[in-house]
């Protein structure tokens, strides 16, 4: 059994973060990632606030430290199905490597089986704006670059195993079962946006061009899949766009009032990021608030006002289509204005999305959550990486919605608590060493009160 | 002058059983947005500009606002609400409460906030018919004889004062009601009025007729072709209520059959109707063509005939509404008020009598004792309806049906106006382009 000093889970921004802070310690780090790319959410986005930062450019070199360093052992396409504790107070872990399908030791990373694929299903990490193959590298600067099968959309047809110049294609490979022993976790697991179709009068899901902020994310990003802002129902620039803002949070209806903290800001920034590419395009934004919480965040905010991002105070109740011409009919109140309720066309409405739990975010470890699905910070002020369970951090988006900038600061963060942590215990077991073992008295108590 | 009460809001709740939250509004517009009879304009964004006015305590803003009367409780904006602030319920109870505000004796008020004094009501006002009954009626005529002459109970003349009397004092306090209403929404329409049509001040500064609401609803043509207007497609036909509960069916796709809502009100409404042109055209049949001997007719009779159709009709639609209520099935009716349930009950209870009477004319199985005492029910349940008519939930009958034609009116008047300018501006741009 492999031995390590701390295993992350989720290998987003925040779980690089810790892995690579606690690495140049001189700590032996797992990585681990459900999804078979490291990288997380933060490589899928365009360009990042309020630095307009190139967010691939900022990624991936994190990316690949963590990848060639030389404590960091990462694993993807893998995830935790369950632990027990050690006697000494270490966590054995058990983990499934899902059968990518294709030999990890021989794939150079060519790509020759996805060109010669011919199976086309929408890409996830394009946010099926895009396509991608049955056997596939999930994005360009994936790592590991290793491809891997989609078996539910592959026709069986051989093409991949006969191009394969290395010979890795293995369609009997089988899922494996790896235990491994930790001395403590890191919780990096990340979060979801909510569900596109949650409120069902905007229609999410429902008419083309009613896309998710993520989406739009992929249709800003130089490397995107239309190569710039197209709508999707008929590839066309659209003239004029809106932003829904407070989508899936600080709403009752759908059951989830807190703020996702980030969605003001990351619309500020798309809405920029469009009058920069189409200056000829109309965005508005329609909001109830804005939230510009940050360091740098609301001077954001004015300069997007001041290049003509028009923000109107409203929540917006419907969405309907013009099925003619996939056009979208806003219906909002009018508040600042002549009042009233009014209509307003518009030809691409992106809906800001808010952030939720990630599909497992404890990583089946058994730390307290709170209502809301994040896991719970029992010292919320003072120590906010710490989790209802001793030897397990938390990190990053994974205990609330939280920009960029926060996550980093909680990796970090959740990094010297770790190795504050794995200090204490090294002291802890050479003391123990020296004054030989303590017997346990466990009855005392009992004892007294039954007498 | 604006006169800002603080009260308002906490006042308006209590004509709620629920304590809705309508404080946690934070005014984004969602409920605007959504309702199917909001429009565009100053002050036409219903629900949030209620609720913001009722917040900042513009009472006499909320009460001449004749929108309000406009929505029938689809509660589209109570579940698509950010804020779980329940709009929906605000606009009942802002109903309610303005209903207890226009009406001029204040037992509205009593009524519509105040659980136990329906009930204390009910009971007194059943005491004093009974006790009207013991002065005025010869319950020693009460025999098992056929065939059933009612009049023999009480004289028919007793009947026919009382009624009349009654309804004169009734009427008199709703029409002051109604003056009352319109005087409040005249005063707010005529500023918002001028504010929308600063072109027309400018254009007409002499014209003095443009500053006075008086003309607008005086104006006679006008006023007659929407009173036909509403009573045919807002009375009769319930055409608004449709409209929205349509609406939001197409909206929220639900699987909940909320036509049967609007079914169920038409039952009541025609079944009630039908009863009152039964009444009337035997009254009037009574007086002109001579009154039928010991007041029997045949079940065949056609006045018989559309009463006891009506009878049916109110019957289902009440017991309908009944269960609905009880169940809680239906979005708009979780949260009843005493009123509510009296009304209902006085109906049902007019209803029931009503068959157990006319039944006991034609079955002869049925003692006869049975149904001069039912009669006498029938009676007191009668005369309950009619003097809390003013007060309870009846009322909603002449406030909306108003407030619609009021509505109606200024929509039509508001058309013409803009067309009227349109064509004055273009007669002005046509000189300047001759000059």
């Amino acid at each position: 059994m492999e031995t390590y000093d701390s295993i992350v889970i989720g290998a987003g921004i925040a779980g690089i973060q810790a892995a690579l802070d606690l690495a140049d310690q001189g700590y032996k780090i797992l990585l681990v990632d459900k999804e078979p790319s490291i990288g997380g959410k933060m490589i899928q986005l365009s360009k990042v606030f309020p630095t307009l930062d190139c967010a691939s450019c900022i990624t991936t070199p994190k990316m690949s430290s963590a990848a060639h360093h030389e404590n960091i052992t990462v694993w993807t396409y893998c995830e935790v199905t369950n632990y027990h504790e050690n006697e000494s107070g270490s966590f054995q872990v058990n983990l499934i490597k899902k059968a990518r399908l294709v030999n990890e030791n021989k794939c150079i990373g060519c790509r020759q089986c996805e060109f010669a694929c011919p199976v086309e299903v929408p890409s996830e990490f394009e946010m099926a704006l895009g396509a991608r193959k049955a056997i596939y590298i999930p994005f360009q600067t994936a790592i590991p670059q290793i491809a891997l099968l989609d078996l539910e959309n592959c026709i069986a047809c051989g093409t991949c195993h006969r191009v394969c110049p290395a010979d890795a294609i293995d369609y009997l490979q089988q899922d494996q079962n790896v235990e491994i022993e930790a001395e403590s976790v890191i919780l990096a697991t990340g979060y979801e946006l909510t569900p596109l179709g949650e409120k069902a009068e905007w229609g999410g899901g429902k008419y083309l061009n009613v896309i998710s902020s993520l989406a739009a994310e992929r249709l800003l990003a130089p490397n995107g899949p239309y190569l710039g802002v197209r709508r999707p129902s008929d590839n066309q620039i659209p003239m004029n766009i809106a932003y829904v803002h407070c989508a899936g949070s600080r709403d009752a209806s759908v059951d989830r009032t807190y703020c996702s903290r980030i969605c003001c800001m990351y619309t500020i920034k798309q809405a920029m990021l469009i009058m920069g590419s189409l200056p000829i395009v109309g965005v508005t934004c329609y909001y109830m608030d804005i939230r510009a919480f940050g360091k740098g965040y609301e001077q954001f905010y004015q300069n997007a006002k001041a290049m003509g991002v028009e923000f109107v105070k409203g929540k917006v109740g419907e969405i309907r289509e013009n099925p003619k011409t996939h056009n979208l009919i806003l219906s909002i109140e009018n508040i600042g204005d002549s009042g009233g309720k009014i209509e307003v066309e518009y030809e691409l409405v992106v809906l800001s999305l808010g952030l939720t739990q990630g599909s497992c975010p404890t990583g089946n470890f058994p730390v307290k959550q709170d209502k809301d699905g994040f896991i719970q910070s029992p010292k919320l002020k003072l120590d906010p990486v710490i989790t209802s369970m001793e030897g397990i951090i938390a990190a990053g988006t994974a205990l609330g919605p939280k920009d960029i900038v926060d996550t980093i600061v909680e990796g970090s963060a959740a990094a010297i608590k770790t190795s504050n942590y794995l200090k204490a215990r090294q002291k802890e077991s050479a003391s123990i060493l020296s004054l030989g073992s303590i017997p346990k008295i466990d009855n005392v108590e009992t004892s007294n009160s039954e007498e | 002058m604006t006169l800002i009460n603080p009260e308002t809001l906490k006042e308006i709740k209590t004509y709620s059983t629920k304590d809705f939250s309508v404080d946690a509004c934070f005014n984004c517009g969602n409920c605007t947005a959504i309702c199917p009879i909001s429009e565009e304009g100053t002050e036409k964004g219903i629900p949030r500009t209620l609720i913001r006015y009722a917040q900042v305590g513009l009472k006499n803003k909320l009460l001449g606002n004749r929108l309000m009367w406009l929505c029938s409780y689809c509660n589209d904006c109570t579940e698509t609400c950010p804020r779980n602030a329940e709009p929906g319920e605000f606009m009942m109870a802002t109903r309610r409460w303005a209903m207890s505000q226009y009406e001029v004796t204040g037992i509205a008020k009593l009524l519509n906030s105040n659980p136990l004094f329906g009930i204390a009501a009910m009971g007194i006002i059943f005491l004093i018919s009974l006790f009207l009954f013991g002065v005025f009626g010869n319950p020693t005529n009460i025999s098992s004889e056929r065939p059933i002459i009612i009049f023999n109970l009480v004289p028919k003349i007793v009947i026919e004062i009382i009624g009349i009397g009654i309804a004169l004092i009734l009427i008199a306090i709703i029409g002051l009601s109604i003056i009352n209403m319109y005087r409040l929404i005249s005063k707010e329409y005529d500023s918002n009025f001028i504010q929308g049509f600063e072109i027309a001040r400018n254009t007409r500064k002499n014209d003095k007729k443009l500053n006075t609401v008086f003309h607008l609803i005086f104006s006679p043509i006008i006023m007659v072709k929407q009173a036909i207007a509403v009573i045919i497609k807002e009375i009769f036909g319930q055409y608004r209520q449709l409209q929205c509960t349509l609406e939001a069916l197409n909206k929220r796709k639900r699987r909940e059959f909320i036509i049967y809502r609007w079914i169920m009100h038409l039952l009541i409404l025609w079944g009630f109707f039908g009863l009152g042109v039964a009444t009337i055209l035997n009254m009037l049949r009574d007086n002109f063509l001579g009154s039928i001997p010991n007041g029997y007719v045949p079940v065949t009779y056609p006045i018989r005939i559309i009463g006891i159709i009506s009878g049916i009709a109110l019957m289902v639609g009440v017991t309908l509404a009944g269960l609905s209520r009880y169940r809680k099935s239906l979005r708009y009716n979780e949260h009843s008020l005493t009123c509510d349930w009296i009304f209902l009950f006085n109906l049902f209870m007019i209803g029931l009598t009503g068959f157990i009477l006319t039944a006991s004319y034609y079955l002869t199985f049925i003692p006869a004792e049975l149904g001069y005492w039912v009669f006498v029910l029938h009676m007191i349940f009668i005369i309950e309806l009619v003097i809390l008519a003013p007060f309870g939930k009846f009322a909603h009958v002449w406030y909306r049906s108003f407030a619609l034609w009021i509505h109606y009116g200024m929509q039509a008047r508001e058309h013409k106006l803009a067309n009227e300018l349109k064509r004055e501006k273009a007669k002005i741009e046509k000189a300047k382009a001759a000059a």
